[in-house]
């Protein structure tokens, strides 16, 4: 037969899966909080007094002692152990009686349960298969980042998706309130050393993309550290994503200033300071359409046109390709005229990407190209300009129907 | 046929051309009629159903405009418990447990604890809170606002944070509930975060008749993420914007974004508000030209890339937009005229009536600039009040340059529009308050007339907001929001405006306070 296979996560909103099935609403808050308990103590065990001390601690010994028994009963029943009536049958021997009048025995129980019970003690039952979040992070040793495996390392951080037993407070039980608050304290720190961890191994192995994503959580956890800040600069400008770079800083600047009066390190003011001398090395080309028609590519020979008229504006540096010139000087005169020649008669897709090309040249050199509409751009030309303003957010702006 | 208001007996200021007038006729929610004497009584004889008010002599204004107002900070602030009168734990167990009497509440928030003030000489901690309460969420901030006191609820609840430096704990590692430092800053956003819209709202309906009490009938809600660098938070305007129809006191929403799109899309004519080009004098992180007299290496910083904002400035101006942005020390104002600058030399010149926020150090140099390009500057009188003078924090900051915040004279003396606002809950939202420190300025050449600081708070308020052809001045014509204030405050002794109070306040025709 398959072995059991319990699930408990105690990240974000406590669950417990049972065979992969959602049992949470099933169990009563106290049930819940048991198997959280066990979950809680390093090797998974605990004494009946302090389970009673947790959950019950205002209760009398009897009352107590018959509560904790009875959850532990519906704990068995509900994760669907066949002997579970037995074994509590088997519980209620002793002689003991509750209100209602039910005998409550304390008698070892059958292995197959999930929580054993002695005599003293509760604990999980080593033949069971299961997987508890808290533990797996609990048990990675954090101070050799070396030790643990890029895969092993994601695959923690991804399982931490909120506060340890997020939205648990349990009234009139003060130790275990105590209990999470300082696992909270506890797992949260090991949690920024995982992500720190993670981050600077992808880092490392260049694996950019992905390593911003952390270092997002990490900046969540702390926003001020100096040390994921300058990470996040430097990708943002490997990546040549200026503006992002220059939005982080900004906001980076702003919480320091705001939460803690203080200036960043100097280190990532350099950084901010590279950003800036690169964007100062860029032109702006602004071009105002006021004239075109409905025929095809009579907007881009219009930009073109207007390019041509600044004089500081060198447009035939950034057609790299004799077919680049010849298309568009197929839709525009005046290019035609300044390169003395005819133009090929050219096909539409190839005028488009010749555009196209010819657009990336100049982003590539860092000039930005700002174009206004005070008309309707043909059909042709918007669709061929809005594609361009879409993958080069940074460097080409429109600014429609003015 | 529409309801007839006739305020008569008054000493009207109008902001008109013709200053004063006597009496004012309101016809559904315009005013129809100005006049002085008692001519009014021709038009009183003809209707029978018309209300008369006699306002005995006393001021009448044009319903106030607060030019910078935090709505939803205010709202929530006034849910808070004020603790500064606690002398002793047992104080602090009374207040709390007086406050979950009077009103159920889901959390307390409180401010204003000193520990040299109480008895037992310290802060307390989870477990003193926890007998006090223990089923509710607890956080009380220090009088500085640089300490956090939470019970374990609160500390589960706010999801205080862990990771930072500031968490004090005990010698087992568990935490005591006192968070200073930048876990404080951490759980201060967690706290307020923590407020549900629907509590939002409920406090912000509870806001309002406050708001009516001083004769307000316009604000310029400056809102956008919760805390000021959240720009990805908009939580706060949106919920302006939801209910805004429902409010009797007119919100106009300075969005706080860059996203020209999104404003855009809202159909709002106006951006900004709270778009920090600098920090604040108090912190030290206000940008100036020279050093902090008692900080001396220091001089704050830009918030702001130069060339980040001209695009910006500019991308509004293409798309119409009014533009607001905040600069307090003058090397924000410099960023920002350059800035506006910049957006007309490309655009072209046009009635932009961008404006600046606080501008307290504004220099003569620039208050040239700012009329050239016809900048609203929208300043806090009360600032003065808390920190003008020769022994206030402005002096402390910037020594002998004291005499150079927020020169009303000279800012009128230049032509310039400037508006009133009190930046509440930064200071108290009343503007008679504001008014009283613009005319009792601390230093004394750059007070200014009654007159003129009315109309910081009515016609100019109007102007900035692209509205003097509705609201700010009583002329017939313009929509009926007024004010009739319990004295002649011309008349009066300057020193006692601040003790004057609103009888009634009138927003588009309709009595929303009578006091």
């Amino acid at each position: 037969m398959d072995k059991n296979r319990l699930e408990v996560r105690l990240f974000g909103n406590v669950t417990i899966k049972l065979n992969n099935e959602d049992i949470t609403g099933k169990l009563s808050g106290k049930s819940i909080a048991i198997i959280c308990i066990l979950m809680l103590q390093r090797n998974h065990r605990i004494s009946r007094t302090e389970l009673i001390e947790y959950l019950w601690p205002k209760s009398s010994d009897e009352a107590a002692k018959y509560n904790l028994r009875y959850n532990i009963w519906q704990l068995k029943k509900h994760l669907r152990i066949e002997d579970a009536d037995r074994d509590f049958a088997s519980d209620i021997n002793t002689g003991e009686k509750t209100e209602e009048g039910v005998d409550l025995g304390q008698k070892d129980i059958s292995g197959s349960s999930f929580i054993i019970t002695t005599k003293d003690m509760c604990y999980i039952n080593k033949d069971w298969e299961y997987y508890c979040d808290f533990t797996e992070i609990i048990s990675i040793d954090i101070k050799d980042s070396k030790s643990t495996s890029l895969s092993k390392l994601r695959e923690l951080c991804d399982s931490i998706t909120g506060s340890l037993m997020e939205n648990c407070f349990f009234e009139g039980c003060d130790s275990l309130d105590e209990l999470i608050l300082v696992n909270r304290y506890m797992i949260e720190n090991r949690e920024l050393k995982l992500l720190d961890m993670l981050a600077e191994r992808l880092y490392e192995e260049k694996l950019y993309d992905e390593c911003v994503l952390y270092l997002d959580r990490c900046l969540k956890l702390d926003p001020y550290s100096s040390k994921n800040a300058r990470m996040q600069m430097g990708i943002l400008i490997e990546k040549n994503k200026m503006q992002e770079a220059k939005k982080f800083y900004n906001n980076y600047c702003k919480t320091l200033a705001f939460d803690l009066e203080l200036e960043p390190e100097p280190e990532i003011v350099a950084l901010a300071e590279q950003i800036k001398s690169i964007k100062i090395s860029r032109e702006t080309i602004q071009v105002v359409v006021d004239e075109s028609s409905i025929m095809d590519f009579s907007a881009i020979s219009q930009i073109i046109n207007k390019m041509l008229e600044h004089e500081s504006f060198d447009i035939i540096k950034y057609m790299q390709d004799q077919y680049v010139m010849e298309d568009l000087a197929s839709i525009s005169l005046p290019l035609a005229r300044k390169l003395d020649c005819k133009g090929a008669s050219g096909q539409p897709v190839r005028i488009g990407q010749s555009f196209k090309d010819f657009v990336e040249a100049m982003i590539k050199d860092k000039v930005i190209l700002w174009l206004e509409f005070d008309v309707k751009a043909d059909k042709v030309s918007a669709e061929i300009i809005d594609a361009l303003a879409q993958e080069h957010r940074e460097s080409v702006r429109i600014v429609k129907d003015k | 046929m529409s309801k007839r208001i006739i305020i008569k007996n008054g000493k009207i200021l109008t902001m008109t051309e013709k200053k004063y007038a006597n009496w004012l006729m309101i016809e559904g929610d315009t005013i129809v009629s100005v006049g002085d004497g008692d001519s009014y009584a021709d038009y009183h004889k003809n209707k029978e159903d018309t209300v008369i008010i006699d306002a005995q002599g006393k001021s009448v204004v044009p319903g106030f405009i607060d030019s910078h107002f935090h709505v939803i900070g205010t709202a929530m602030s006034r849910d808070w418990i004020d603790f500064t009168c606690a002398k002793s734990f047992e104080d602090i167990k009374a207040l709390i447990l007086s406050a979950q009497e009077k009103n159920l509440k889901s959390v307390i928030i409180g401010a204003g604890i000193d520990s040299n003030v109480l008895k037992e000489k310290k802060y307390p901690d989870r477990k003193i809170l926890d007998d006090i309460c223990r089923d509710i969420p607890i956080a009380i901030y220090s009088k500085d606002y640089h300490v956090l006191m939470l019970n374990t609820h609160g500390m589960l609840y706010f999801k205080a944070p862990f990771t930072l430096s500031g968490v004090e704990v005990d010698e087992s590692t568990m935490p005591t509930g006192i968070f200073t430092k930048k876990a404080g800053a951490r759980l201060d956003i967690s706290i307020t975060n923590s407020i549900s819209d629907e509590r939002i709202e409920v406090l912000i309906e509870r806001l309002l008749p406050e708001l009516a009490s001083y004769g307000l009938t316009t604000i310029a809600a400056m809102e956008g993420g919760n805390m000021n660098y959240d720009y990805d938070n908009y939580k706060d305007a949106e919920i302006i914007l939801k209910n805004k129809h429902k409010y009797p006191i007119d919100f106009k929403l300075y969005y706080q974004t860059t996203e020209v799109s999104l404003v855009k899309k809202l159909g709002l004519k106006q951006i900004g508000g709270t778009i920090y080009l600098d920090g604040t004098l108090g912190s030290h992180t206000a940008a100036l030209s020279e050093p902090y007299s008692d900080l001396p290496t220091k001089k704050g910083m830009l918030l702001m890339d130069q060339d980040e904002l001209n695009d910006f400035v500019c991308d509004c101006y293409k798309n119409n937009l009014q533009v607001s942005l905040d600069a307090i020390g003058d090397s924000a104002i410099e960023s920002a005229l350059l800035a506006f600058e910049y957006a007309t030399k490309i655009c072209g010149k046009k009635d932009a009536r961008n404006r600046i926020e606080h501008g307290e150090l504004i220099s003569e140099e620039q208050m040239k600039r700012a009329k050239k390009l016809n900048v609203v500057l929208s300043m806090q009188p009360t600032y003065e009040g808390y920190w003008g003078g020769p022994y206030g924090m402005y002096s402390e900051r910037l020594g002998e340059r004291w005499k150079n915040t927020n020169c009303f004279r000279n800012i009128m003396e230049h032509g310039i529009c400037l508006c009133g606002g009190s930046d509440s809950d930064v200071t108290d939202p009343n503007p008679m308050t504001g008014i009283h420190w613009a005319v009792n300025h601390p230093n004394k050449e750059q007070r200014l007339t009654v007159y003129e600081a009315v109309k910081m708070y009515t016609k100019s308020g109007a102007y900035g907001m692209f509205m003097e052809d509705t609201i700010g001045s009583i002329c017939p014509g313009l929509k009926a929001d007024i004010a009739i204030l319990d004295s002649d405050i011309e008349g009066i002794n300057k020193e006692n405006l601040k003790g004057v109070k609103v009888k009634t306040t009138i927003k588009n025709g309709d009595v929303i306070f009578n006091g």
